[in-house]
């Protein structure tokens, strides 16, 4: 029982991992909280759904397409809104606002066009039962850790080897100096916004062929993978790996002790822990700036 | 004309809570995703007291008041203290947290089956039963409401609030304690809120869980930002725009679950733009997220 929760652990914080990482490249740069995150992740599934069942795409087909489909809806999120937004001087309560906003219309079009029923885009093939020891995997929870852990490390080497990432970090550490020594930060927070968006895409599909898709799939997820971002601490990719490992620990071994109705309630109580006692996250570097 | 007391009396519902809300938002300069939970303590506490208890008096609606107080400073008094992202983040929390709750604990809510036949009202040996009663009742406790949080805000009291939404840290250094006054405004509008909720049960007479989620939180936002933050009139007036909104879409021939999201693609959508371009919602007196 205690491997097969181990497991289960493990498949859940490599989702945590994939949509945490988005949200926390958005975080870092731009400086607000993107809810709309949440639906850049429902979409990408939901278009996947929409090309297999109505247009019979193969899954191969439809997931680049929904992959794309995300991206394109973060960057334009950033084009359309969150730009304009800095631009009248908005604060980072104001662009979280807005996200709000755009995740409760766009959860809302979902909902409309496809129902509150949950949809599936499962594969038998990919659902196959793998037994190690005495947990039970399938294929699609493999690849979903396998995703999380590469993209996790070409993340790292994308920020720290290369030079678009180093202009990021730039931008993410200081925006009035990054623009005084000529570096654009729309262009940078565009592509920010629609490499994090991807990331989301990718999450959204894995999950969706491993579970069924609901129009509330995003909101909930995105929620945990902020709690992870934040155990975790700030500035480090890494250091959002670290925070999803804990948060699906804390949600499935705390499955021992309490039901798997309060799965979720666990999450924020630890969530709400590390505020209060720890804001840094267990790999936080301590502030350096006076918080004024 | 059932119809349109119905109507009425959720306006003033909604009204009386985005008037709360707006102590916080508008008022105090910062986000709570937690007020819903307020509300459903409010209607919980009605319904449990008058359905296993057999108290139905106003009693019951003092009660929810206190206990929305108390409630909040669970939520106030850990995580005031947090910078004000991270605030919005421990409230979304707290109200995640309360639904679980709801949902879970069976014995006293009954979980996600609610909890019916949520007796009438008695006011001083008067049984309030009729609607036009229950619009009254309801519009003596947005009266209340009302007169609370004027008075509160033309006191010294509230211009310290409003100071704090200016420039805390200056508040601060003329010797406020600013997190004191944060705690106090809180629990003020959690009260009003759960007496909102207890108003709101006793109208219904059955309530579920549903009616206390996280987008519930957000129409409220929402009611408070459209029609005008830091205003007297501006939240009430949102409440009743979005109270109205689905109503209006049913007589233009939309079904009703359908009406149900396109309300909320609106709202969204108007959140934005009013974000965006008006900040001020259509009568308010506060810039939101500037």
């Amino acid at each position: 029982m205690i491997s097969q929760l181990f497991a289960n652990s493990v498949i859940a914080a490599a989702a945590y991992t994939l949509v945490g990482l988005g949200f926390a490249m958005i975080y870092w740069s731009a400086r607000f909280f993107n809810f709309a995150h949440a639906v850049t992740y429902t979409l990408a599934a939901y278009v996947a759904y929409a090309l297999m069942t109505a247009l019979h795409f193969p899954l191969a087909a439809a997931a680049p397409v929904a992959v794309t489909a995300a991206a394109a809806f973060g960057a334009m999120t950033e084009y359309l809104v969150f730009k304009r937004l800095r631009r009248r001087t908005a604060s980072p309560l104001g662009l979280l606002l807005a996200s709000l906003g755009i995740m409760v219309a766009v959860q809302n079009i979902v909902s409309l066009t496809f129902g509150d029923d949950t949809k599936s885009i499962r594969k038998t093939a990919l659902n196959r039962v793998f037994v190690l020891g005495e947990a039970h995997f399938t294929t699609i929870q493999v690849w979903t850790v396998g995703a999380a852990i590469v993209i996790t490390i070409l993340l790292w080497l994308i920020l720290h080897r290369t030079k678009a990432g180093r202009t990021l970090r730039a931008v993410a550490n200081d925006p009035e100096l990054s623009r005084i020594v000529g570096i654009d930060s729309d262009k940078v927070m565009f592509w920010t916004f629609a490499g994090s968006s991807a990331i989301a895409g990718i999450a959204s599909l894995l999950v969706g062929l491993d579970t069924d898709l609901s129009p509330t799939m995003g909101l909930r997820i995105l929620l945990m993978a902020v709690t992870a971002v934040i155990i975790g601490g700030e500035g480090r990719i890494q250091a959002v790996a670290v925070g999803a490992a804990l948060v699906g620990a804390a949600q499935h071994l705390g499955v021992i002790v309490l039901g798997t109705q309060w799965q979720d309630a666990i999450v924020f109580v630890l969530l709400i822990a590390f505020l209060l006692i720890r804001p840094t996250g267990v790999m936080g570097r301590p502030l350096r700036k006076a918080a004024v | 004309m059932e119809y349109v007391i119905h109507i009425l009396i959720v306006i003033v519902i909604y009204a009386t809570l985005a008037l709360s809300l707006d102590l916080i938002v508008g008022h105090t300069g910062i986000l709570s995703v937690a007020h819903a939970g307020y509300f459903g303590i409010g209607a919980y506490v009605v319904a449990v007291l008058s359905t296993r208890l057999g108290i139905h008096s106003i009693l019951t609606l003092t009660t929810a008041a206190g206990l929305g107080a108390l409630a909040s400073l669970a939520v106030s008094l850990p995580a005031l203290r947090l910078r004000e992202d991270y605030f919005v983040i421990a409230t979304f929390g707290f109200q995640i947290i309360f639904s679980n709750v709801l949902n879970n604990w069976v014995p006293l809510t009954r979980g996600p089956l609610g909890i019916p036949g949520i007796p009438e009202f008695t006011l001083f040996g008067v049984r309030i039963a009729s609607q036009g009663g229950l619009l009254c009742l309801a519009g003596f406790v947005a009266l209340v409401a009302l007169a609370i949080v004027y008075a509160l805000l033309h006191s010294p009291f509230g211009r310290v609030l409003h100071g704090i939404r200016e420039d805390e840290v200056l508040m601060e250094s003329y010797g406020k304690n600013v997190l004191r006054f944060k705690i106090l405004t809180f629990a003020v509008s959690a009260a009003i809120a759960s007496t909102a909720g207890g108003v709101y049960a006793v109208y219904l007479a059955f309530i579920d869980p549903t009616s206390f989620t996280v987008m519930d939180s957000i129409l409220m936002i929402s009611m408070v930002i459209i029609g005008g933050a830091g205003s007297l009139l501006g939240p009430p007036l949102g409440a009743a725009l979005l109270v109205l909104l689905p109503e209006l879409m049913r007589f233009l021939g939309l079904p009703p679950s359908a009406s149900a999201n396109v309300r909320q693609i609106v709202y969204g959508l108007m959140l934005v733009v009013v974000i965006a371009l008006r900040p001020t919602g259509l009568v308010g007196a506060y810039k939101v997220g500037r």
